[in-house]
C-alpha cells in the first residue's frame, strides 16, 4: 500500500512542480509585459503620439443599479463631470427595494415619459421610464422588474441610442478623462469590438470634480489594502499580457466599452449567468471566431474607473463567490473553445490559464494539502525544503506585486507618502503569505449552495465616499 | 535533483524581478535626470535661437543638421522654439534649408519620432508655410509603415500647411496601400484645413471612383461643412455609391435640401431598409406635403428606427393640431406609441 502511495506521490509531485513553474513564469512574463507597455504608453504621450479631438464617438453609459440609494447620486454626478462631448447616461433600476429611483428622480428632476423601448435583446419589462434633458447630457432612468444584473444591462442596451455602450457599476466613479481614453482604441483600430478599462479601488482616492486630488492607502483597513495590491497585480499584469495577443476573457463589469451591434448579434448579456461580464466577452470571442468576423478587444490602461471594494470579509466572500461561480459558468458554457484551434490563442492559452490557474487553483491547492499529509505519512516530506520553497515563492509573489504596484503609481503620476510606501511593501508580503490563502478558501466554498440565489445581485454594503 | 532545479528557477525569477524592481527605481531617477537635462537644453536652445536670428550662423546650421539628429535634443528644441514666439517665423524662414534637411533625415527614423515631427510642424509651422513647400512630400514619406499617431499627426500637419496637393497625396497613399484611418479622424482632420477648402473638396472628389468607401465618406462629410455647391456632383454619384456613402450623401442633403433629391429619398424611405432610417431622418428638412405623407406612411414601418426618425422628421417639418391628433390616435399601435413619445420629448 505504502509503495503504491509513494509511487503515485512521485508523479503528483512532478505535476505540482510543473504547475508551479508555469504559474511563476506566467506571472513573470505578465509583469514584464505590463511594465513595458506602461512605459511605452507614457513615452508615446510625452512625445505627442496621441489622438486628441474635441469629439469622438457617441457613447451610452449604462448604470445597472440594485439597492444603491447610498452611492447612486454621487456616481451619476461624477458621470456628469466627464470630459466628453456626446454621451448619455442610462440608469436601470432592477426592481430595487430601497429608494434608488426616488433619490435619482428628486436629485435630477427626472420626468416620467411614455417611451417605447425596442427590445433588441431579451429582458424583463420596464415599469416606468424617466428622463431629463436639464443637464449637459440626457439622463434616462428605467425602472424595471427584477431580473438580475445581466437583465438590467440588456434593458440598458435596448434603451440606449448610441452605437457604443459602457457598462459600469452603480458604486463606481469614472475619472474625468476616462471616457476619452477608453474610446481611443476605437480610433486606432477599426476592428475593435470591446475595450476594458482599468478598475482601481475607490477607497484609496480623493476625487474632486472627476480629478484625482489625493491618493493614500487606508492604513486601518488591511482588507482594502490587500485588495489594492491584488487588483494591481491582476489588472496591470495579466490582462495586459493577454491583451497582447487579443486573448482577454474578462472585461470588468465595473468599466468596459462594447460595440452595440456585436453585442446584440451575440444576444446580449446572459441573464442566467452570474458572471455576465466574463460570459459576454467569451461569447463575443466565440461568435466572432465562428463567424470569421475580424475583431479585436483592447485594454485601455489609462482609462481609470474607481470602484468600491468590499470592506468586510463577509462582503468580500460574497463577491469572490460570485466571481468564481461566474468563471465556472462561463468556462463550462463555452467549453468547446478549450484547445480548439478555431479559437486560436484565446481557446488555448487564455482558456488554459483561467481553467487551471483560476477556476481549479483552489481545488489543486486542497489536493496539495492532501499530498502533503500523505507525504508526511509516507515519510517523503522534506520539511526544510517545503518551508524554504514556500517562503521563496511568497517572496517572489511579493516582489512581483510590489513591482506592479509601483509601476502603476509611477505611470499614473500618483504621489504617495512614506508611510503609504512602507505600508504597500508590508501589504505585498502579507497579501502573498496570508490573503491569497483566505481568497482561495472563499473560492473553494463558492460552490456551497450553488443553485440557490443564482440570479441575485449579491450586493455588498455600500459606503458613501467622503471627499474631504 | 528536481527540487534543486525548481529552487534554482525560482531564485532566478526572484533575481530577475529584483533587477526589474531596481530598474524601475533607477528609471524613476533617470527620468528625473532627463527632465532636468531637458529644462537645461530648452534654456540653452532658446539662447541659440535668439543668437541665430541676430546673425547668419553657420554653426547654428550645423547644430540643426547634426545635433538635432539626437531625438532628446530635438524634443527640447521643440519646446525652445515654442517659447520663442516673437522671432519664431523669422527664424524658421532663415534656417529653412537646414530644418528641411533635418526632417528628411527623420524619414529613416522611428515612427514615434516621425509623429513628433509631424506634430511639431502642425503646431509651429503654420505661419511660415509658404517657405516650406517641401514639407508635404517629406510628411508623406513618414507614412511608410506608419502608426495611427504618425497618420493622424501627418494629416493634421498637412491641413495646417494648407497643402491641397499634400492631402491629395495622403489620400492616394491611404487608398493604394489600403491604410485604414478612422473616418472620424479623417473628417475632423479635413475640417481644420488651412487653405482653400472648396478647391480641396473638388480635387479629392475627382478621385471618387478610385477611392475606397471610407475615404469617400470623409470627403462627403467634409463637403457638408463647406456648403451646398456639391449637390450636382453628389446626385451624380449617388446610385453608384456604396451604402455607407449613400448614408453620408443623404445627411448632406438633409443639411442642404435639394428638390431634385427629395424624390430619391422618398423612394428609399419606402424600401424599409437601413438606408430608409437615414432617409427618414434627412427628410425632416423638406417642408412639403409629399414628404409629410411619405413620413406619415413610414410611421407604420416595422423598423423601430424608421418609425422614430419619421416621427421626429414630421415634428421638425411642422404639423397642425388636426394632424397631431390623428397621429396620436393612429390605429397602428406602434406608430401612435412612438409619435406620442417623440411629441412628449419635444414638449419637455
Amino acid at each position: 500500500m505504502k509503495e503504491i502511495v509513494i509511487e503515485i506521490l512521485k508523479y503528483v509531485n512532478i505535476f505540482f512542480l510543473i504547475y508551479l513553474l508555469i504559474y511563476a513564469t506566467y506571472l513573470f512574463a505578465s509583469v514584464v509585459q505590463g511594465a513595458l507597455r506602461l512605459y511605452n504608453t507614457n513615452k508615446l504621450k510625452k512625445v505627442k503620439n496621441v489622438i486628441k479631438h474635441d469629439f469622438y464617438f457617441p457613447v451610452s453609459i449604462l448604470v445597472p443599479a440594485y439597492n444603491e440609494e447610498v452611492t447612486i447620486v454621487d456616481s451619476i454626478l461624477s458621470l456628469l463631470e466627464l470630459d466628453y462631448r456626446l454621451y448619455e447616461i442610462i440608469i436601470v433600476d432592477d426592481g430595487s427595494k430601497d429608494r434608488t429611483s426616488d433619490v435619482l428622480i428628486e436629485k435630477f428632476n427626472l420626468k416620467k415619459v411614455n417611451r417605447p423601448i425596442r427590445k433588441a435583446v431579451k429582458c424583463k419589462d420596464a415599469k416606468e421610464i424617466y428622463e431629463s434633458n436639464d443637464y449637459k447630457v440626457k439622463i434616462t432612468l428605467v425602472k424595471k422588474y427584477n431580473g438580475g444584473k445581466g437583465d438590467a444591462l440588456n434593458m440598458g442596451i435596448n434603451a440606449s441610442s448610441y452605437p457604443y455602450f459602457i457598462c459600469m457599476d452603480a458604486d463606481s466613479m469614472l475619472q474625468r478623462d476616462s471616457l476619452e481614453k477608453i474610446v481611443m482604441p476605437l480610433m486606432s483600430d477599426d476592428k475593435t469590438v470591446a475595450v476594458g478599462g482599468l478598475v482601481r479601488v475607490a477607497q484609496c482616492v480623493k476625487m474632486d470634480e472627476g480629478n484625482v486630488v489625493g491618493y493614500h492607502l487606508p492604513v486601518n483597513d488591511p482588507v482594502i489594502c490587500m485588495q489594492v495590491m491584488e487588483y494591481d497585480r491582476s489588472f496591470l499584469a495579466s490582462r495586459i499580457l493577454m491583451d497582447g495577443y487579443n486573448g482577454n476573457m474578462i472585461i470588468s463589469g465595473a468599466f468596459g466599452l462594447f460595440k452595440k451591434d456585436i453585442v446584440i448579434a451575440c444576444g446580449g448579456y446572459d441573464t442566467a449567468t452570474i458572471g455576465e461580464d466574463m460570459e459576454l466577452v467569451v461569447r463575443i470571442h466565440e461568435f466572432c471566431c465562428n463567424n470569421k468576423i475580424p475583431y479585436n478587444m483592447h485594454y485601455a490602461t489609462d482609462a481609470v474607473c474607481w470602484s468600491q471594494a468590499p470592506t468586510k470579509l463577509g462582503d468580500l466572500k460574497k463577491q469572490r463567490r460570485r466571481w468564481h461561480l461566474g468563471l465556472f459558468q462561463s468556462l463550462m458554457k463555452h467549453s468547446q473553445m478549450f484547445m480548439n484551434p478555431r479559437y486560436g490563442l484565446v481557446g488555448n492559452l487564455s482558456y488554459f490559464y483561467y481553467l487551471f490557474y483560476e477556476l481549479l487553483s483552489p481545488f489543486i491547492e486542497v489536493i496539495g494539502w492532501i499530498v502533503m499529509i500523505l507525504s508526511i505519512w509516507a515519510g517523503l516530506l522534506n520539511f526544510r525544503f517545503m518551508i524554504s520553497l514556500y517562503l521563496l515563492y511568497a517572496i517572489y509573489g511579493a516582489v512581483i506585486t510590489i513591482t506592479a504596484f509601483f509601476q502603476r503609481i509611477y505611470t499614473q503620476n500618483l504621489r504617495i507618502s512614506r508611510s503609504d510606501l512602507m505600508m504597500a511593501i508590508v501589504m505585498c508580503f502579507v497579501e502573498n503569505i496570508f490573503f491569497k490563502q483566505v481568497l482561495e478558501f472563499f473560492r473553494i466554498t463558492a460552490f456551497i449552495g450553488y443553485g440557490k440565489n443564482k440570479h441575485n445581485w449579491g450586493s455588498i454594503t455600500r459606503v458613501k465616499q467622503e471627499f474631504d | 535533483m528536481k527540487q534543486g532545479i525548481v529552487t534554482l528557477i525560482i531564485y532566478f525569477y526572484i533575481f530577475v524581478c529584483s533587477v526589474f524592481l531596481l530598474f524601475n527605481i533607477l528609471y524613476i531617477f533617470y527620468d528625473k535626470y532627463v527632465e532636468k537635462r531637458h529644462q537645461r537644453y530648452v534654456e540653452q536652445f532658446k539662447k541659440y535661437i535668439y543668437e541665430a536670428v541676430r546673425s547668419d550662423n553657420l554653426k547654428h546650421e550645423r547644430f540643426i543638421k547634426r545635433e538635432l539628429r539626437d531625438f532628446q535634443k530635438l524634443y527640447s528644441y521643440y519646446y525652445a522654439l515654442k517659447d520663442c514666439d516673437d522671432i519664431r517665423n523669422q527664424y524658421l524662414i532663415r534656417y529653412h534649408a537646414s530644418i528641411v534637411e533635418l526632417f528628411k533625415y527623420y524619414i529613416k527614423r522611428d515612427n514615434i519620432e516621425q509623429a513628433f515631427i509631424a506634430n511639431m510642424i502642425d503646431e509651429l509651422f503654420s505661419e511660415c508655410r509658404e517657405a516650406y513647400h517641401e514639407l508635404p512630400v517629406i510628411l508623406i514619406h513618414y507614412l511608410d509603415d506608419s502608426t495611427v499617431y504618425v497618420r493622424e499627426n501627418v494629416l493634421k500637419a498637412l491641413c495646417t500647411l494648407g497643402s491641397v496637393k499634400g492631402i491629395e497625396m495622403l489620400f492616394n497613399v491611404f487608398n493604394e496601400r489600403r491604410i485604414t484611418h478612422n473616418i472620424k479622424l479623417l473628417s475632423d482632420g479635413l475640417n481644420s484645413f488651412n487653405g482653400d477648402k472648396r478647391e480641396m473638396a473638388y480635387r479629392l472628389f475627382t478621385h471618387y471612383d478610385e477611392y475606397e468607401g471610407e475615404l469617400n465618406i470623409s470627403i462627403i462629410n467634409f463637403m457638408s461643412t463647406i456648403g451646398n455647391e456639391f449637390s450636382d456632383e453628389l446626385i451624380r454619384v449617388f446610385d453608384k455609391s456604396d451604402n455607407e456613402c449613400k448614408h453620408a450623401i443623404m445627411r448632406y442633403f438633409r443639411k442642404y435640401p435639394d428638390e431634385r433629391f427629395r424624390d430619391i429619398m422618398i423612394d428609399i424611405l419606402n424600401h424599409n431598409d437601413n438606408l430608409s432610417i437615414t432617409a427618414a431622418f434627412a427628410l425632416g428638412t423638406y417642408h412639403d406635403l409629399t414628404v409629410k405623407n411619405a413620413l406619415k406612411k413610414s410611421l407604420k414601418s416595422p423598423n423601430w428606427y424608421i418609425r422614430k426618425n419619421s416621427a421626429e422628421a414630421l415634428l421638425q417639418i411642422g404639423l397642425d393640431d388636426d394632424e397631431i391628433t390623428k397621429l396620436k390616435n393612429n390605429e397602428d399601435k406602434y406608430a401612435s406609441e412612438i409619435f406620442n413619445y417623440v411629441l412628449e420629448s419635444k414638449v419637455n
